[in-house]
């Protein structure tokens, strides 16, 4: 365990390399392939307290994506709610949609619990495809208002420039990643992490998981929706796509090639699939054989993830320490 | 009023698309019952058998049904070195590993074939598409043809599994795995064989359904979300259930394509998934054997 002191020195290094990695290289291709990385970490540690903390596969994490892109584009073009308040608004559907789906299928572990979410996203993707009316089906919803920030009176900021947009979002992850931070050293996560190691025992002590594992679901989904609504307002422009079996695969991954249930880990996730894609831009499809197969290649050989390796050749002792890894994380 | 040549019709569809789901859907159970393994990749080897038989069929000029058992043959060889790669290595370890490893092989085996083939949906012909005038209603020949080849198969994979040494060797592993062991089985053998008859059913399901329709990477995804509806319908693990249940899920679909809107008859085919995992999670048939 590092020492308090050593980590809060680690955090503010990363801050101020967040806050001027953008001002350094003055580079458009860069800022945007920045806030992707950022809309991934969203992403990532969103999944991550599913698959991390509450110990399930959820392969259905497009819908909520997907919802959260739809709802902050229809509520801030059809509706005309501010893109301030249109966010929010989308966070919350998908914290609703999140209480609905995660009190049905987290009665369900395991397998049936992914093909259940696998479903929920099916169902999700087909309304959103077939109600045309709203959503414009297949053609995709296009022109979504910018992010305005405003005082009435006195001035009005459109932030559709790259750079801008990379801080907004930087605020965004910074919230949410030390809400997820708080909650996880709270005694709220410790019941987390003892129904994930031992649930009957945690049962035995009066603690109720399902209402714990809902509580999370919740949580993760409504994250997962700000992701969403941070990538409409971002390119402007959503199809049916948002809610593909892509997305939810690159969460998944992220989260298990980073390190699952680590704070790190969804981070390193999500900064390789930033990147990589770029890198092999001009290959085209066989990009997805690659990740697939990269992802593969992890969990065979690095069934714990990168964040763990790297932790264990940092601290240079064996990566199967649970109780060290559990303070950690 | 119910027009009953159209009532008719729908039926004969349903039952017909309802064998192709069984067919994909016993493999799945299989695999699950014997290696409690859910398998994401096996709608890719419904995809790869029809594939396999376009490349055969269509570029090669071979026959169809040559092309098919061709396709037939190699899927399965290509399930070994699935099972190899992407299940073997979990299944000491960490048998819930195998959910995500599956999941990668499925987006692996899409991507690659959507690399080699384009995105532009193919053409698979069969010489099987004459219509043909039954008493009360006219099907193709390849409709029949797959009505035909499924109940067979079918009747087959029972009788195999019921009276062959190696089938009670299949359903012993399946019911305890350490027993079967002690008693001298091959337990590594065992998998390696359910992997490839469960495969190898889905090829077949894929050469014969591929010419109703068009030909595409993503096929199966479509149709392993099918085979997990109605696996979960018959209950996990239930080769019957599997056949209920593919028939059950067939005539919903064509029963809701035919009456209600076919944009929305997927929904419909989710919904039934999710209520049956809410109320009945063991499924129609649930029982923990094969």
């Amino acid at each position: 365990m590092p020492t308090g002191e050593t980590k809060h020195r680690g955090r503010w290094i990363l801050l101020i390399l967040a806050l001027l990695l953008p001002m350094i290289f003055q580079d458009p291709y860069l800022w945007h392939i920045l806030v992707i990385f950022e809309i991934y970490c969203l992403l990532a540690l969103s999944l991550n307290i599913i698959v991390g903390y509450i110990g399930e596969v959820s392969l259905g994490h497009a819908a909520f994506f997907g919802l959260g892109a739809y709802a902050s584009a229809i509520l801030s073009k059809n509706v005309g709610l501010p893109v301030l308040l249109s966010i929010p608004a989308a966070v919350i559907f998908s914290g609703i949609l999140g209480l609905f789906i995660g009190y049905l299928a987290l009665r369900l572990k395991g397998p049936y619990f992914a093909i259940t979410t696998l479903a929920f996203a099916e169902i999700i993707r087909l309304i959103v495809t077939n109600w045309v009316d709203l959503t414009r089906g297949p053609l995709g919803f296009t022109q979504i208002p910018p992010l305005v920030l405003s005082f009435p009176g006195w001035f009005e900021f459109k932030v559709i420039h790259e750079l801008h947009y990379y801080y907004f979002v930087l605020v965004l992850v910074g919230l949410v990643f030390s809400l997820i931070y708080n909650l996880i050293h709270s005694p709220t996560g410790r019941t987390f992490l003892a129904i994930r190691e031992q649930e009957p025992l945690a049962r035995s002590i009066g603690i109720s998981p399902f209402r714990h594992k809902v509580l999370a679901f919740v949580i993760s989904t409504m994250v997962a929706g700000l992701a969403g609504a941070a990538y409409a307002h971002f390119f402007r422009i959503i199809s049916p796509d948002v809610n593909m079996v892509y997305y939810s695969a690159i969460p998944l991954m992220m989260v298990m090639v980073g390190g699952r249930g680590t704070i790190l880990g969804p981070f390193l996730g999500a900064l390789l699939f930033a990147v990589l894609p770029e890198l092999f831009r001009t290959a085209g499809t066989i990009r997805m054989v690659f990740f697939a197969s990269f992802l593969l290649a992890c969990i065979v050989y690095m069934p714990e993830g990168i964040a763990v390796k790297i932790q264990a050749i940092l601290k240079d002792r064996v990566a199967k320490k649970s109780p060290a890894q559990l303070g950690s994380a | 009023m119910i027009n009953i040549d159209l009532l008719i019709i729908q039926l004969a569809n349903g039952l017909i698309i309802g064998i192709g789901y069984t067919l994909v859907a016993i493999g799945l159970t299989m695999v699950f019952g014997i290696l409690n393994v859910l398998n994401f990749a096996h709608g890719e080897f419904f995809m790869l058998g029809a594939f396999v038989a376009y490349v055969f069929g269509e570029l090669l000029g071979l026959p169809y049904v040559i092309a098919g058992a061709i396709a037939i043959g190699l899927v399965m060889l290509v399930s070994f070195l699935f099972e190899l790669i992407s299940v073997r290595p979990f299944m000491e370890r960490d048998p819930e590993m195998t959910l995500l490893s599956t999941f990668a092989a499925s987006l692996i085996l899409m991507n690659l074939v959507e690399v080699i083939w384009g995105n532009t949906p193919l053409l698979l012909n069969t010489p099987f598409s004459k219509p043909v005038d039954l008493l009360f209603l006219v099907l193709t020949a390849q409709r029949i043809l797959i009505l035909l080849i499924g109940v067979l198969g079918v009747i087959l994979l029972g009788l195999f599994l019921k009276f062959t040494k190696t089938g009670k060797v299949i359903r012993a592993t399946a019911q305890n795995k350490k027993a079967s062991a002690l008693v001298g089985i091959n337990i590594k053998k065992v998998y390696r064989w359910s992997f490839a008859a469960g495969t190898g059913l889905a090829a077949i399901a894929g050469v014969l359904i591929a010419p109703l329709s068009n030909l595409y990477a993503s096929m199966g995804q479509g149709m392993v979300l099918k085979g997990f509806i109605v696996v979960i319908l018959g209950g996990l693990a239930s080769v019957p259930g599997a056949i209920l249940g593919g028939m059950v899920l067939g005539l919903t679909e064509a029963m809701a394509a035919g009456y209600v809107s076919s944009a929305w008859k997927d929904v419909i085919g989710f919904s039934i998934l999710i209520l049956i995992l809410l109320f009945r999670p063991q499924g129609l048939m649930g029982k923990k054997e094969i």
